[in-house]
């Protein structure tokens, strides 16, 4: 049996073939089939790194001979386990269990291809010829080989196929989370549950997952809330009652302490929060919750007020979870410190993280951060928007739906590594692009972003929390 | 000096939109734009950004056009945007005054932050917004009477939904921007020919190339 195995790196795309001891795969003999070993390349746990050879991995295995047969079968994700499992285990690529194919090419006799023309080709030109003809010889499976060729784009696609086939089992999905839950935090460092994480958690658990990510660091409860609320909707009123009083010349007898004359500017953007989905506006069913819940917050965090973004990142949760809930949850979240120094609004806070970000962006992609340079092209002009909305304002609800995903669990770096996805999902075509061209682009990202395609680009970024950390003490502005 | 540059040059021209939340910043830059209006924008965070082309006096110039989160605290962040505008939109809703009266304090925070070369002449269009409305609280004479304080700034009373004067402001915008443009290069080219003639070192010239 011969498999191909796409071994990608961060950078590039490093194509190594082995074959494989025959009896380990004996569950694949009829079948073709990429499967991704993901290795987790987010968190700095040597434990971790140490439990897998193929660390920081994208393995996708091909089966050469059954693909050129055309019969290859779709089958399920429990099938590919076997490999999956023996693929991990494996302690040298080069070991005993895989052997490099150039060494195994010349013996014909155990490429077990029945298509004769595909094997001569590939014996007298070597694998690219091959995999050539292979395409011209095998309408069927065009696709898939272009997209093993390809390197880059197989994986969403493959993603895509795994994550359709895992949503038909929801149930043993959502049992599989909620399993993990309780112990989520001792476990989100492991590979599966990285894996979990990017293929998208199941919506009907989705609710308990956020929660369990942001957690309750504030110990904000849902009486808090209503407290918080009806103290809210009196402080609204005696504002107004002195704003009024103000301009008829009287002096007022309520001030406003720190930021909470923000209040006025909420009712501005509850239309304007997600205006295709109705929910949201005058008469929609959350309307006078979100309002509510960014009112609290007013009257819960005076000091830093209501900010233009926070409706957005309101929205997520209320599309969520109840009022309530999601009122807990915004708190935990915009006491998160990527967010909290944004939302405070002071350069000097919020600037380490960008300039962590430019940083990232050009290890990751230097061409692309060169072009964007020489245009004189600042990530200022989106980054604050991104951020600020933890994406939900800038990528379709489907796509920021699965960043939040990433984000509620693992924290601050996901939405840098997000962001540097989203560059390097589109790199192709923006370093074509000259300035006008550029700016457009980011200000309006395209509204069909492929969420498997830009969880696929963040999974190569190498971002850990530690080296964020790292990051962030370099870039530190120095008091003055 | 003056507008005697070469008929090669392409221009590039900056403009950068400011106001209150709300009065419509993004609604005036789509309806001038795309000729559309929409009761669905969302609010702006940050910035956003959208350029046309078009014809001033003969000439065929590239409008980069910046808008800009409305929210006061959004100033701080404004330094990234402001610099290199070679126009500066003031907008305020004629239906609340205070709109209106927050124009002085935009305009003061853009030449702080902007820092032009010459801050006195730096051109500035002040447009009222929503005059498709019933309830004016800001007269047109009270704000022609504010611009004409401030170095006569031209002043607009526009709707961005019914498209009235959009399209006359943003050409008075445009040819404002050139003329600021074409100064400040006027400008830099003394500039460069003082260091040329000192250093004798021979300066690109940048005739087919954006000058932005």
């Amino acid at each position: 049996m011969l498999l191909r195995v796409v071994v990608s790196r961060t950078a590039e795309v490093q194509t190594e073939t082995f074959q494989l001891a025959g009896d380990k795969t004996a569950s694949l003999a009829s079948h073709s089939e990429e499967i991704n070993v993901f290795v987790n390349d987010a968190f700095d746990d040597p434990a971790t790194r140490r439990k897998s050879s193929l660390h920081g991995r994208s393995v996708s295995v091909s089966n050469l001979s059954a693909a050129s047969q055309g019969n290859g079968l779709p089958h399920t994700a429990s099938d590919l386990a076997p490999l999956t499992k023996s693929m991990s285990t494996v302690t040298s690529p080069k070991g005993h269990m895989l052997a490099p194919l150039k060494s195994a090419a010349t013996d014909t006799k155990r490429v077990q291809s029945s298509d004769s023309t595909g094997r001569k080709v590939f014996q007298e030109n070597g694998l690219d010829n091959f995999i050539d003809s292979f395409k011209k010889i095998s309408g069927g499976f065009n696709s898939t080989w272009s997209k093993i060729t390809q390197g880059h784009s197989k994986t969403p696609e493959a993603m895509r196929v795994m994550r359709e086939k895992r949503n038909e089992d929801q149930t043993a999905q959502v049992k599989k989370w909620d399993t993990l839950l309780p112990h989520l935090d001792a476990k989100k460092g492991e590979r599966y549950v990285v894996e979990m994480v990017y293929m998208g958690v199941p919506g009907s658990a989705r609710e308990r997952i956020w929660k369990k990510g942001l957690g309750n660091y504030l110990q904000v409860t849902p009486v808090l809330y209503e407290a918080f609320q009806s103290h809210a909707q009196e402080r609204v009123t005696a504002l107004k009652e002195a704003q009024l009083s103000d301009e008829e010349g009287v002096k007022p007898t309520v001030r406003a302490i720190g930021n909470e004359a923000s209040l006025k500017q909420i009712h501005l953007d509850l239309n304007r929060t997600f205006p295709l989905l109705e929910f949201f506006r005058t008469g929609g069913p959350y309307h006078g919750s979100l309002r509510r819940l960014l009112e609290t917050y007013v009257c819960y965090r005076p000091d830093v007020g209501y900010v233009q973004g926070m409706s957005f990142l309101a929205c997520m949760l209320l599309l969520n979870m109840d009022e309530a809930d999601a009122f807990v949850c915004f708190t935990n979240l915009l006491n998160r410190p990527l967010l909290s120094a944004f939302y405070q609004m002071e350069p000097a806070k919020s600037q380490p993280y960008i300039d962590a970000f430019a940083y990232t962006f050009r290890n990751h992609l230097p061409r692309l951060y060169q072009h964007m340079r020489s245009l004189h092209v600042s990530h200022h002009m989106f980054i604050h928007e991104w951020l600020l909305t933890c994406f939900s304002k800038s990528c379709p609800l489907d796509t920021a739906t699965r960043v939040w995903d990433g984000f509620t669990i693992y924290g601050d770096v996901f939405l840098i590594r997000t962001a540097v996805g989203i560059m390097s999902l589109y790199s192709k075509q923006l370093l074509t692009y000259e300035f006008d061209e550029v700016a457009l682009f980011m200000t309006k990202l395209p509204q069909d972003m492929d969420p498997d395609a830009l969880i696929h680009h963040i999974r190569r970024v190498n971002l850990t929390p530690t080296r964020l950390a790292a990051l962030l003490a370099m870039f530190q502005v120095p008091a003055k | 000096m003056g507008m005697n540059f070469t008929q090669a040059t392409w221009f590039c021209l900056d403009v950068i939109i400011l106001g209150n939340s709300g009065v419509g910043k993004t609604s005036l830059m789509n309806q001038f734009v795309n000729k559309k209006f929409s009761s669905q924008y969302k609010a702006t965070i940050g910035a956003d950004f959208l350029t046309k082309e078009v014809i001033v006096d003969d000439r065929v110039v590239t409008l980069q056009i910046w808008d800009t989160a409305g929210q006061e605290r959004f100033q701080s962040l404004g330094v990234a945007f402001y610099r290199g505008a070679d126009c500066c939109v003031l907008c305020y809703d004629v239906t609340v005054n205070k709109t209106f009266e927050a124009l002085g304090s935009w305009r003061d925070e853009f030449l702080i932050q902007a820092s032009p070369r010459d801050p006195d002449n730096f051109p500035f269009v002040c447009l009222g917004n929503k005059v498709d409305l019933d309830q004016r609280q800001v007269l047109a004479q009270d704000a022609q009477e504010w611009c004409e304080s401030k170095n006569s700034i031209s002043h607009f009373e526009t709707s961005a939904k019914e498209a009235i004067n959009v399209e006359k402001a943003f050409l008075e915008i445009s040819r404002a921007a050139l003329r600021q443009e074409a100064e400040d290069q006027a400008y830099t080219n003394d500039y460069s020919d003082t260091i040329k003639i000192n250093s004798n070192q021979s300066q690109p010239q940048q005739a087919d190339s954006c000058q932005c």
